[in-house]
């Protein structure tokens, strides 16, 4: 890749904390390897379609880092293709649709914010919308690509996608889904007039064009790795029926989706109908409904009265009130997040290698995941959790051991320990007072200093705070997207944080950042990994796992490491 | 009294203005930039945060943003809210019909329980039902709305499986939308059944609600008739030989009652501060929820919007309460 991505990659982010959600900026950092091999192999895509309505595995078009030697393009090509859909241009007959009567109760924090696209933010919208719309291409359960109204794309030049459209996806009102509508709604959402929230998401498209009815080109502004992945977000609108009706439109819409808009209630309902003639085959319910409920122990009453069948976002402290109940079913997945305590490496006597080992060391990780997160969490070695790219197994960071973090302490000098502040949030308190009173054994002294997250964000961003409980999320599961943003010196200039810093290992970042040779740069990110473990510029404690609920007689939901939901597969028996 | 009335209604005018800037003032004072809070860590690129800033008026000083947002307010503008990208004026409106009917019938619930009790207490001073009623007035005063609620979900929704957990209505009854207003939307369309299920789910946030009031003003309509009860003209209607019914529904009821009105009036206003964490356990879609909803997000705008909300309607109890007096008890002239 050339360099004009690296400006590109330094634009600062708004804020160091996050859950789960990552900026495109920054899986432009993650996943910049993947595409531009696809980029350099000029291959056409072939991705998987899911025959309508069965179990099978599901296919995907996984960019997985495994056989890069064969061809970059396999980099990027379908595992597996399911020949059934693309092989069947007609549209679909209506298949033998739900159970009659059927109906999915789903409870999220918030409700809808509006049935208008780019319109919102919220991921809560997001998992409603996908059910209404679809989108060109999306994320399967394991995050992998996968089309969905494109039957395949194929990359033209650095900048240039071309996509072939499904030719049985359909809106609702039986007229064929097109390339125009396609354009139509990514220019509706960059249009500056509309001052869309979702723009952001898709500001490297520089033009849309319709070749013909079946055939996309997209263009981005520079060559952007992460354009498919960042198709996924945006709904496709039906170009004719939003023109004729304007506004009016999105208060009663039609999609291509699996289900249909029925009722919103505002703060109350949002009510779906199977589509009997998706491409992708009919939902496995007659009726979907989600609900918005916040609080925690309502959510709790209503799925255990019947009131709803699943609840998207539990509170760990509920894992054993649902465990108890044989009618409901705790369901967890591994986050793409993890939690850490960054360690000024400018304040003494932090900034000793020595002593921040022994912190790390004195830390009794799955004592406080037991005790404090009911289990729910799975302790990390560095800075990588298990999934990202790059986590290398073999690295088994510091081991809890009380005496030889003594012995470090004693060897730097400080053996008769010290004092310091540990910043946190509200949400992280008692984990941050648990590691507070761990340290104590080493003579560590650490006052916990509850902070709002945007006044903690400022500080650390400005490398004020000595010792800070924060959470990192990167949902492109990169260890190059973690490694440029916290241990890169290039970021010092926005993101002072620990203030640590390398040169040779700037070096190395940069090297794994723009090497497409997955192996080759797995074997990188490695042995960048084993530096920053070595160093210790923070205190590296676990990946914390999501729970969800759902009844017992819910079949296939399966919640996924970014949040999202995809619920148009799930039954109910 | 129509003079006072719009008296009242000009000097609402410099109160707003109070409100509106102590709430302005108050969102200034927040720490941190209020974009990246909004955007609540979602990582954005400066220019992107730059942008954000400018379409919501937020790179202007202050000053600018205060008087743009007064002007703004004086044509019934109340902004846009942040987090759903709609007028806030219209998402308040949207919300305002659950509150009012679950706050309508929790005051019948109040009003309903708490007059009764009070009075028989005060005819029965220190008596059985007197220390009966104290007890429980005391306990309901006590006891926080929300634990109540809890344990009334626990046992009528979720063992016994009587009512519903939490929500307005259930989407199979089908209730055809006129005004907002469930009840009344189901008796005008003939949906028997959507009435009783919207009882239903009234039924608890309902009676938690309405019995925390019901507790203070139980106690206020005992103290009041006992006030009333020794007054010389009672004495003299029961000498003049009225019959006891007739001393206790004109002579005592009549004049215990402003400083009643008084407490009713107060806690009416009230009832939307208890709202906030009725409508968050009951999952009610009303301007409580919103309120918390508004505060988890972030956004100011939606935010300041309510805050004025609830004042304004503070100001309009109180002067409903100060009219009512006067209806009330014609010895009280307005000037």
């Amino acid at each position: 890749m050339d360099t004009r991505n690296i400006d590109l990659h330094s634009s600062p982010r708004s804020g160091g904390t996050e859950w789960r959600r990552l900026s495109r900026r920054d899986l432009l950092r993650a996943t910049g390897g993947l595409v531009a091999t696809v980029t350099l192999g000029a291959c056409t895509q072939t991705p998987a379609a899911q025959a309508p309505a069965t179990a099978a595995p599901k296919p995907t078009d996984a960019p997985k880092p495994v056989a890069p030697t064969t061809a970059p393009a396999a980099v990027a090509a379908p595992t597996a293709v399911s020949a059934a859909p693309t092989a069947a241009p007609a549209a679909p007959k209506p298949a033998a649709g739900p159970p009659a009567r059927s109906q999915l109760i789903v409870a999220q924090t918030a409700d809808m914010v509006t049935l208008d696209p780019p319109m919102y933010r919220a991921r809560q919208t997001q998992n409603i919308h996908q059910m209404i719309y679809d989108t060109l291409v999306h994320r399967t359960d394991d995050l992998k690509l996968q089309g969905r109204l494109a039957e395949s794309w194929e990359v033209v030049d650095d900048k240039t996608f071309r996509f072939k459209m499904r030719a049985n996806a359909q809106w609702q009102d039986g007229k064929p889904v097109t390339a125009r509508d396609v354009k139509f709604s990514y220019d509706r959402t960059l249009d500056p007039a509309l001052k869309a929230p979702r723009a952001g998401l898709l500001d490297m498209v520089s033009s849309t064009e319709a070749v013909d009815d079946s055939t996309v080109v997209i263009r981005t502004v520079q060559p952007d790795p992460l354009t498919l992945v960042f198709l996924n977000y945006h709904a496709i609108t039906p170009m004719d029926a939003v023109k004729a009706q304007g506004e009016s439109f999105f208060q009663k819409p039609i999609g291509a989706g699996p289900f249909t808009f029925e009722e919103w209630r505002k703060g109350e309902r949002v009510v779906l109908k199977a589509n009997l003639s998706y491409w992708d085959g009919p939902p496995g319910v007659e009726t979907l409904i989600f609900r918005p409920i916040a609080d925690s122990s309502a959510l709790l009453a209503e799925l255990e009265s019947g009131g709803i069948d699943i609840a998207a976002e539990v509170p760990p402290s509920s894992l054993s009130q649902i465990k108890g109940n044989p009618n409901l079913q705790a369901l967890t997945a591994p986050s793409t997040t993890v939690h850490y305590i960054g360690l000024n490496n400018r304040t003494k006597p932090l900034d000793n290698v020595l002593v921040r080992r022994a912190l790390n060391q004195a830390i009794d990780k799955n004592a406080i995941i037991s005790s404090v997160m009911a289990g729910l969490a799975v302790p990390v070695p560095g800075p990588l959790f298990p999934e990202a790219r790059g986590y290398d197994p073999s690295v088994t960071g510091y081991a809890f051991n009380v005496a030889q973090a003594k012995a470090l302490l004693k060897e730097a000098g400080v053996e008769n320990g010290f004092s310091l502040t540990l910043d946190t949030t509200a949400p992280n308190k008692e984990l941050s007072e648990a590691i507070a009173g761990q340290l104590k054994q080493i003579g560590v002294n650490l006052s916990v200093n509850v902070m709002e997250l945007g006044v903690l964000t400022t500080k650390i961003n400005q490398g004020q705070s000595d010792m800070y409980h924060n959470v990192w999320g990167d949902s492109a599961a990169d260890g190059g997207v973690t490694f440029y943003r916290h241990f890169s010196g290039a970021q010092r200039a926005t993101f002072k944080d620990t203030w640590y810093s390398r040169p040779e290992l700037d070096t190395q970042i940069d090297q794994a950042r723009f090497t497409f040779d997955f192996e080759k740069r797995r074997q990188l990110l490695v042995a960048i990994q084993k530096t920053i473990v070595e160093d210790a510029p923070w205190i590296f404690l676990w990946q914390p796992t999501s729970l969800a609920a759902a009844r017992s007689n819910v079949k296939g939901f399966v919640p996924r490491a970014d949040g999202y939901m995809f619920l148009n597969k799930v039954t109910k028996a | 009294m129509l003079t006072y009335v719009l008296r009242r209604l000009v000097l609402l005018g410099p109160v707003l203005l109070g409100i509106s800037l102590l709430t302005f003032t108050l969102m200034q004072l927040i720490p941190g930039d209020p974009v990246l809070i909004m955007l609540q860590g979602e990582g954005r690129s400066a220019e992107d945060v730059a942008r954000i800033r400018a379409q919501w008026g937020l790179d202007q000083p202050a000053a600018v943003q205060y008087v743009s947002y007064l002007s703004r307010l004086v044509t019934g503008d109340f902004g846009r809210s942040f987090m759903l990208q709609r007028p806030v004026l219209g998402v308040i409106l949207e919300s305002l019909p659950a509150t009012i009917e679950l706050a309508g019938v929790s005051l019948v619930v109040a009003v309903g329980i708490s007059v009764p009790l009070g009075i028989v207490s005060a005819i029965n001073h220190r008596g059985a039902f007197d220390r009966l009623a104290t007890l429980v007035a005391v306990l309901g005063i006590s006891m926080p709305g929300f634990w109540i609620g809890l344990l009334l979900v626990l046992a009528f929704s979720v063992t016994l499986g009587w009512l519903p957990a939490s929500g307005r209505l259930e989407y199979r009854v089908g209730l055809q939308q006129v005004t907002g207003f469930y009840l009344l939307d189901s008796v005008l369309t003939g949906n028997v059944e959507a009435l009783a299920n919207a009882l239903a789910h009234l039924a608890i946030p309902a009676l938690v609600l309405g019995s925390a009031m019901g507790a203070v003003t139980t106690r206020m309509v005992r103290s009041s008739m006992l006030e009333v009860i020794r007054q010389d003209y009672v004495v003299c209607a029961r000498s003049k030989g009225l019959a006891e019914r007739v001393v206790i529904t004109s002579h005592m009821i009549r004049n215990a009652l402003p400083p009643v009105v008084t407490i009713i009036g107060i806690q009416a206003g009230t009832i939307l501060g208890g709202a906030v964490i009725i409508e968050t356990i009951f999952a009610w879609p009303g301007i409580g929820r919103l309120t918390v909803q508004a505060i988890s997000a972030r956004d100011y705008f939606l935010l300041q919007g309510i805050v004025l909300f609830f004042a304004l309607t503070r100001v309009f109890f109180n002067v409903l309460t100060d009219v009512l007096y006067g209806v009330l008890d014609p010895r009280i002239r307005f000037s």
